[in-house]
């Protein structure tokens, strides 16, 4: 169970009709079909490509590494296809990982307006550095945002909790939409084209 | 009872009070009308505390919760304060003032620091207030700059503020008939027209590729914009407590350093912000983490913490070296909230802000600084979240100011074009010494930049994750190096941008 202030947050989003998809992500290994209804072919779901953002360690920014996922037409389900996908860290052998080894996805919710709520388990929060915060929440953020032009912003929880801080810097308390400054210059542009 | 018992117990309860008294020191307010009044108090991070519902007790009023935030708030005599428990600031009548500590919850009791008897109490019962014979806490300012509060409007008029950055042009007009304006596009023009009453300004040159200039139209009752080649669109929100009109006009508009008017007309930023004292220069510098919080940690054990307090005090010791002012956020192995370290920034009426820190990376080969400024992109949406939330608010009871707490934290939307020119001169001097420039000027909501009410940056000056960096950061010779060329870059952004007007404030 969600402790009290995530289940506040989804709650008040609920009230305020807000609460666009209030599944969470059900526990799979990166990889698995996502929770949603079944895809009207009886044919098997093919990987579609997706585009990751992970740190390059030349330029320090967030650059991109093509990868594919399974996703079933769902927003909500192929949110949690794709952030698991990104948890389980770079194909890429010029790419590095954001996330320490281990970090999970507890949950992910969809509001409405395009906000998306992730829910990271306590490895999401060790370590130090802006470089590596920034690197971490905008990876995912970013990722999530390139991807699903749906998404306006991401918010991110640990453990069911809402959190101050990640790593002492980037205000969680709120959401963040993508930063495209951060990112590598090929996908600025299709970062910096969000409204 | 025997009267050994009675004796007994009146014994016990003299220790009692005895000892309540030596554990909760007295407090003697003293009040409009002569009147004084005593409180219990507690003290703790070198302040006083007392508890709301004693004041209430003693001077009236119901304290109770804000029904949209659930704050803490106390009204007395048609008076309104909300306590923010979060950040160091409270709101009386929708004035924001900045205190040391944000107030506290504890055994049921709302905690409110000393200072604030002496920064909002005489707002709240309409004449001075001492505690203990003394009328404000020592170099505490009486309230916020003038700045962040809304200029009033003369009767019937509506105010006009402007503030121009990069990407964008924000025209706020305040007073009873803004929120009824009709804002239309004719050809290269942007027409405001009010029901009635005069919008307060002269001809004004904003300097930006998106808006050129204003106007005043129609005898005073509306404005023109001339719009730039800049000019994409425009959007316009209509906000209560106070009424206000927001016109958002975005683009690609270059900004063009203005030269400081001959004569500033009344209405204008620049007049509108406190005047700096000539030769004051105060820089406050915010080493961070410390305490429990260790920040990154290199090889040896070299602690970020530890290294940014060295850096940050040498830092100082060079700014005062060069007649500037310096204060650190703290001086010694302590945890401070990242919230009060801007609170003290604010509450000092800072010129600069910068936070100091040394970097990790999961890339073990990054190397140099990075310096960061507020993100526009988070900055801009919750802006606009904000601005939703206080239009859908019911009844406007409230709503108004508990938004004013909640903005604060985006006053450094303010300065952002202030701030990255900020960064970019730290940033220069830092390339020079260490060699790299690949990594350069970000820009991220940092909560520790995201409060400042005046130009503010973050710098990494250099990996600790990097064996070579961190070796370099053991040595003092070339902590003093750094910390000369960061005060360097300091002073020679005060005196390039000493003459320029400053932003607008906040609608």
């Amino acid at each position: 169970m969600l402790p009290s202030p995530a289940r506040r947050l989804l709650r008040n989003a609920a009230a305020a009709g807000l609460l666009f998809a209030a599944l969470g992500c059900s526990p799979g290994k990166p990889g698995s079909a996502p929770p949603g209804p079944a895809p009207p072919s009886s044919a098997a779901p093919e990987g579609r490509p997706v585009t990751l953002l992970y740190l390059d360690p030349a330029s320090g920014l967030l650059a991109p590494c093509p990868a594919t996922a399974v996703l079933m037409g769902n927003a909500q389900g192929d949110l949690c296809e794709v952030t698991r996908r990104y948890l389980a860290g770079p194909a890429c052998g010029d790419r590095m990982p954001v996330f320490p080894e281990g970090t999970a996805l507890r949950g992910l919710y969809v509001l409405e307006g395009g906000i998306v709520v992730v829910d990271l388990s306590g490895q999401a929060a060790s370590g130090a550095g802006s470089a590596t915060e920034t690197a971490r929440v905008y990876g995912l953020v970013d990722t999530l945002c390139l991807n699903f032009p749906e998404v306006r912003a991401v918010r991110l929880l640990v453990e069911g909790r809402e959190v101050e801080t990640l790593l002492g810097n980037v205000d969680l308390a709120r959401p963040l939409p993508p930063e495209a400054g951060l990112a590598a210059p090929e996908v600025q542009a299709a970062l910096g084209r969000k409204p | 009872m025997t009267r050994p018992a009675r004796f007994a117990t009146r014994l016990l309860a003299a220790g009692l009070l005895v000892a309540l008294a030596l554990g909760a020191p007295a407090l003697e307010l003293s009040v409009p009308g002569g009147r004084k009044v005593h409180l219990e108090s507690t003290s703790s991070e070198g302040t006083r505390w007392v508890c709301l519902d004693a004041l209430a007790k003693a001077l009236g009023g119901q304290t109770g919760r804000d029904p949209l935030s659930r704050y803490p708030v106390w009204t007395l005599g048609g008076h309104r304060v909300l306590f923010s428990t979060a950040t160091p600031m409270t709101s009386v009548d929708g004035k924001l003032l900045t205190t040391k500590h944000p107030a506290r919850e504890k055994d049921g009791c709302l905690w409110v620091p000393e200072e604030f008897l002496t920064l909002g109490l005489p707002l709240v019962l309409g004449g001075p207030v001492s505690v203990d014979g003394a009328e404000a806490v020592k170099a505490v300012p009486e309230a916020l700059p003038k700045a962040a509060e809304p200029a009033p409007a003369a009767e019937g008029g509506t105010n006009l503020e402007v503030a121009v950055a990069a990407d964008s042009v924000r025209i706020t007009l305040q007073g009873t008939a803004s929120a009824s304006a009709q804002v239309r596009r004719e050809g290269d023009a942007l027409l405001v027209t009010l029901p009635r009453g005069r919008i307060e300004t002269g001809v004004r040159d904003l300097g930006s590729g998106i808006a050129r200039s204003l106007a005043p139209e129609a005898e005073g009752r509306g404005i023109k914009v001339s719009l730039g080649a800049g000019f994409q669109s425009f959007e316009t929100a209509a906000l209560r407590n106070p009424e206000r009109l927001v016109i958002l006009l975005k683009g690609q508009g270059q900004v063009v350093p203005q030269p400081p008017p001959a004569s500033p007309a009344p209405e204008s930023a620049a007049a509108s912000r406190p005047a700096r004292s000539p030769g004051r220069f105060l820089v406050v510098l915010d080493p961070g983490h410390g305490g429990t919080d260790a920040g990154a940690v290199g090889p040896g054990n070299l602690q970020e913490k530890e290294v940014a307090l060295a850096l940050a005090a040498k830092v100082g010791e060079a700014l005062e070296k060069g007649g500037a002012q310096a204060v650190l956020t703290r001086s010694g192995d302590s945890f401070v909230p990242l919230t009060q370290r801007t609170a003290i920034a604010n509450y000092n009426r800072a010129d600069l802000f910068v936070s100091i820190h040394l970097n990790a990376s999961p890339a073990a080969a990054a190397k140099g600084a990075e310096t960061y400024y507020m993100s526009k992109e988070a900055s801009d949406l919750w802006s606009r979240q904000l601005a939703d939330k206080e239009n859908s608010a019911a009844g406007g009871d409230g709503g108004g100011d508990t938004l004013s707490l909640v903005l604060w934290n985006l006053a450094q939307n303010q300065y952002i074009v202030e701030s990255s020119a900020l960064a970019e001169a730290v940033q220069g001097k830092l390339n020079q010494l260490l060699g790299t420039k690949e990594r350069g000027v970000r820009q991220a909501p940092f909560v520790v930049l995201e409060g400042a009410q005046m130009p503010a940056v973050l710098v990494e000056v250099a990996f600790l994750s990097n064996p070579a960096e961190a070796n370099q950061l053991k040595d003092p010779a070339f902590l003093g190096e750094v910390a000369d060329l960061l005060a360097q870059s300091l002073l020679e952004f005060r005196e390039k941008h000493a003459s320029q007007p400053g932003p607008a404030p906040a609608p």
